[in-house]
């Protein structure tokens, strides 16, 4: 091959010009004739019993076309997730986060539809929620999933959704033997993406089936997921992502798509819900996570072993956190060669927003307490450039077995 | 800057719509807008002019910034009607006869756009303050942006562009290219 | 972990740089601290990207891929790329993203796998197009083997000259009926004894240094300078790739400093919207520098690796890091807001006026 052209260039953006001149058209700004659309009544309790939801007065504004509540819903409501299919497309019976969906008006107009959720009534008994992992793993608490299934495919008993353990060596013998051992608890806690793009999606009746417009970063995902949820064939869902006002893993995995898809094939229409970037804190959130850390050193200052025990606080629902939090364990021990290891990282549902991956599976909660952990040693007597000498030494060899 | 016409605006609270007249992107605009819906939305929706973008509609977040009266403001929370007689311009103004304005360039060329949603509210937000401030500091460059939210870029190309097109207005004929 | 992929890069090399760049060892004043911290991950482990790449009939090309633009400026890379192994103008090169009906499967738009897996199938699929094209040359006689296929200026070069690719095209399947369609596919591997189900396909590796002032009497810390090293194999758009690693170090900033929701007993979000929670904004950012270690060893096409998603990761430590040189203080819980830096400072006796 003759010298490089492109590749090593630094060549300007393909979509450039139209996002400095405002002609990048995002799901937002789209629209399509006939298109009726989609406003969402959420939740104003973290979790209550939903004793009743009176629709009528909005039923008969004129413009709306369908108030849709868990009710009017097949029976059983359908429920979608990318890994274990829990989340209902509207809250059936009890809401689980504050902010969850629990009707969707479908009329004419925005503005239409935005002034029929305000004519809905919703009688709740509220009920006693657990939003910390100390709480949701307390014996009486309540369960977020009784009968549900794991990531194991077991039966929730608790709120732990899933559980991974990976170890080498022996650290309890490791443990007897060291000549230091150092405590440390790390947390993290809930945060946003806050991409700029308000959460929309358009869907509109296609063939048998339906197509879905979507600011979502993985297509085939939402292909896959809605054509689960709703019972059609993968070749029956059209999912045309368009240009992402952010994603961050935020956008990863569906979240009002599979509303909009069933609402566009019931009402025959195209159906766009958009909403503010309100909306997107009652939508979607990183995980957050307590993380203990016990490691052991020889008299030299080398780790002899870790043990680590992290527990991530999903939310309501389980998205996709049971991958994204053994992923984060696999990585539990950091940068440091250890030869002995133990990381216990848990997944466990609480009353709050649904959590997803946060630049996809970052493993924050193990980044953050290795120059904090590496530096006790050492800090008596070296040098802080010794020190960055000391994490190249240590760090050669990590993987290697 | 709107008191002038709080005529119209005092009638329009017994009206559902009302009619205004105002210059968008310098051409004279007259359209009848309700009353309750902001200057956000019919750009967006009544006129066509999907470059206002909006997220917080709540004049938090600027993407939705457009330039009245030659001031920055956040269409999402100015109500149609007060811009009755008043001068408009979207981001859709900016370049002429297929030319970029150098703020456009400059954001493409110092890498400062990724996503784009918050690309025209900055935009908009630079060209108002070079209208004012020919020669702004990076302090100045960074106030004039601090309501302007952007999650994409960590911002200092963005200012590092605004530097850039000011100094190249600063060389261009001030008859020939309006700030 | 034992036996897997090892973590790949010249660490030392990154620390020094990363160091250096933060002024480590220069004087500096009291309440002023540095910190440095390595951040690793990996992309998404036995996955699966494909492509398709199509020729029309005046020698233009769509690349069809299941990619999404968000940003990161793929769209872009694989018009790069493509252009690159078709040796054509990047012009005349359409990427079609993200529809499941015209592109085929790609696992998702992740993990900093895109220019690595997805732009070895794109280069794959193109380059399969050069199979077919050469081995259209041979049957028309415009070259003996196909072995000897020259490609430059989009043209392939034949006994009587260069011709077109759609000149090509015109003459084998006759005029404007020509297109071509090449196929490319990445698969990870698989590994079911792997926890993960495969090897990791490559590492990303940053290093990210840190010089902040601590105010004593309000606990606010100040990043004077953020600084990111990453080792990125080959940055195909050096521009996009600097771009993005800006980026990630202030959404690092933003949840090291500031970002927090805040839930009610009763499990109600009290902070949401743009007011109540804080992200960072235009007056809230240090100087930012980034370097790319460019040692062309990644797996991607011309030895690139994934970017993007690094420098978020290490940007807490390196600042917690920083604010113990600074003020002696060990923080182990985020964000690190004005009230929780001044309660450890005044818990450890190290609270009071500035000057101490």
């Amino acid at each position: 091959m003759t010298e490089v052209e492109y590749v090593g260039k630094s060549i300007r953006r393909a979509d450039s010009v139209k996002k400095v001149t405002g002609a990048l058209e995002y799901t937002i700004d789209s629209n399509m004739a006939g298109m009726l659309h989609g406003k969402l009544l959420r939740s104003t309790f973290a979790r209550a019993r939903i004793i009743s939801i009176d629709i009528a007065g909005a039923q008969k504004m004129p413009g709306v076309v369908a108030v849709l509540t868990a009710s009017e819903l097949p029976q059983p409501v359908p429920r979608f997730g990318p890994v274990i299919a829990d989340q209902p497309l509207l809250a059936s019976g009890e809401t689980k986060y504050h902010g969850e969906p629990i009707a969707i008006v479908l009329a004419n107009d925005e503005d239409t539809a935005a002034a029929a959720i305000r004519q809905i009534r919703v009688e709740y008994e509220e009920l006693p929620a657990v939003c910390t992992v100390a709480d949701a793993l307390r014996p009486d608490a309540p369960l977020l999933h009784p009968g549900g299934k794991r990531h194991d495919g077991r039966i929730c008993d608790s709120n732990v959704c899933g559980e991974f353990e990976f170890k080498w060596g022996d650290v309890d013998q490791a443990k007897r033997e060291c000549a230091r051992i150092i405590d440390d608890v790390y947390s993290f806690p809930m945060i946003h993406h806050h991409a700029l793009e308000p959460l929309s999606c358009i869907a509109y009746p296609m063939d048998g089936g339906v197509a879905i417009k979507s600011p979502i970063q993985s297509p085939f995902i939402l292909q896959r997921v809605i054509a689960s949820c709703l019972g059609l064939e993968l070749s029956a869902v059209r999912v045309i992502a368009s240009d992402i006002g952010g994603g961050f893993g935020g956008r990863g995995y569906p979240k009002l798509e599979p509303l909009a898809a069933y609402s566009a094939m019931r009402t025959g229409r195209p159906v766009k819900i958009s909403t503010s970037l309100d909306d997107g804190f009652f939508t979607v959130r990183r995980l957050a996570a307590t993380v203990s850390i016990q490691t052991g050193f020889d008299s030299e200052g080398r780790i002899v072993f870790q043990d680590v025990k992290a527990d991530f606080l999903m939310g309501a629902y389980a998205d996709a956190c049971t991958r994204i939090v053994q992923k984060a364990g696999f990585l539990g021990c950091g940068l440091y060669r250890t030869p002995n290891a133990r990381i216990v990282s848990r997944a466990i549902y609480s009353n709050t927003v649904v959590s997803t991956a946060w630049f996809w599976y970052a493993p924050v909660g193990v980044g953050y307490r290795v120059s904090d952990e590496c530096r006790k040693p050492v800090i008596k007597n070296r040098s802080a450039r010794n020190q960055v000498a000391q994490f190249a030494r240590q760090r050669r060899g990590f993987c290697a077995g | 800057m709107f008191t002038e016409q709080n005529r119209n605006a005092g009638r329009a609270m017994v009206t559902d719509s009302i009619a205004i007249t105002f210059t968008l992107n310098g051409a004279t605009t007259s359209i009848d807008v309700s009353c309750t819906h902001t200057l956000a939305k019919v750009l967006r929706e009544q006129l066509g002019l999907i470059g206002t973008k909006i997220s917080c509609e709540q004049g938090e977040c600027g993407a939705c910034t457009v330039i009245v009266d030659g001031k920055a403001v956040n269409s999402c929370i100015v109500l149609a009607p007060e811009v009755d007689g008043c001068e408009v311009l979207t981001i859709e103004g900016l370049a002429q006869h297929g030319e970029l304005h150098p703020i456009q360039t400059a954001f493409i060329e110092e890498g400062a756009v990724q996503c784009g949603y918050c690309t025209s509210g900055m935009i908009m937000s630079a060209k108002a303050l070079l209208m004012e401030n020919s020669d702004p500091t990076d302090l100045d460059i960074r106030e004039a942006l601090a309501g302007n939210l952007c999650r994409c870029t960590g911002y200092q190309r963005i200012v590092r562009a605004v530097s850039s097109a000011a100094k190249k207005l600063q060389t261009v004929d001030a008859g020939s290219m309006k700030g | 972990m034992p036996g897997d992929t090892p973590a790949d890069g010249d660490w030392r090399e990154g620390l020094k740089k990363a160091a250096a760049m933060v002024g480590w060892g220069d004087p500096k004043k009291s309440n002023v601290g540095r910190g440095i911290a390595i951040g690793v991950k990996t992309p998404i482990p036995a996955s699966v990207s494909n492509a398709v790449a199509k020729l029309c009939a005046d020698g233009s090309v769509t690349v069809a891929v299941g990619t999404t633009e968000m940003g990161q400026g793929a769209r872009t890379v694989f018009a790069q790329i493509a252009a690159e192994v078709l040796r054509i103008p990047v012009e005349q090169i359409k990427v079609i993203m993200g529809d499941t009906t015209v592109a085929p499967f790609d696992l998702a738009t992740a993990g900093s796998r895109s220019t690595v897996t997805m732009g070895t199938a794109v280069m794959a699929a193109c380059e399969d197009l050069l199979i077919q094209l050469g081995a259209i040359a041979r049957e028309l006689g415009v070259i003996d083997r196909e072995e000897d296929a020259e490609f430059a200026n989009a043209t392939i070069r034949g006994h009587q000259g260069p011709i077109s690719y759609g000149e090509l095209l015109k003459q084998y399947l006759g005029t404007l009926q020509g297109e071509i369609v090449g196929r490319g596919m990445f698969q990870g591997e698989k590994d079911s004894s792997h926890p993960l189900g495969g090897l990791s396909d490559f590492w990303e590796v940053v290093f990210t240094s840190a010089e902040v002032e601590v105010d004593r009497a309000t606990g606010k810390v100040a990043v004077r300078k953020l600084v990111n090293v990453s080792e990125v194999g080959l940055a195909i758009n050096p521009l996009q790739a600097r771009a993005q690693e800006e980026g990630g170090l202030i959404m690092g900033l933003g949840h090291t400093l500031m970002e927090e929701l805040v839930y009610d007993e009763s499990g109600k979000l009290l902070n949401a919207g743009p007011l109540d929670y804080r992200i960072p904004t235009a007056m809230d950012i240090p100087t930012i520098e980034t370097h790319l270690m460019e040692n062309r060893d990644g797996p991607g096409p011309f030895g690139a690796k994934g970017i993007g998603e690094g420098p978020v990761i290490a940007v807490a430590p390196a600042i917690a890091d920083a604010v113990y040189d600074a003020v002696g203080v060990v923080i182990k819980d985020l964000p690190l807001t004005p009230e929780r830096v001044w309660s450890a400072l005044n818990a450890s006796g190290r609270g009071g006026k500035n000057g101490n």
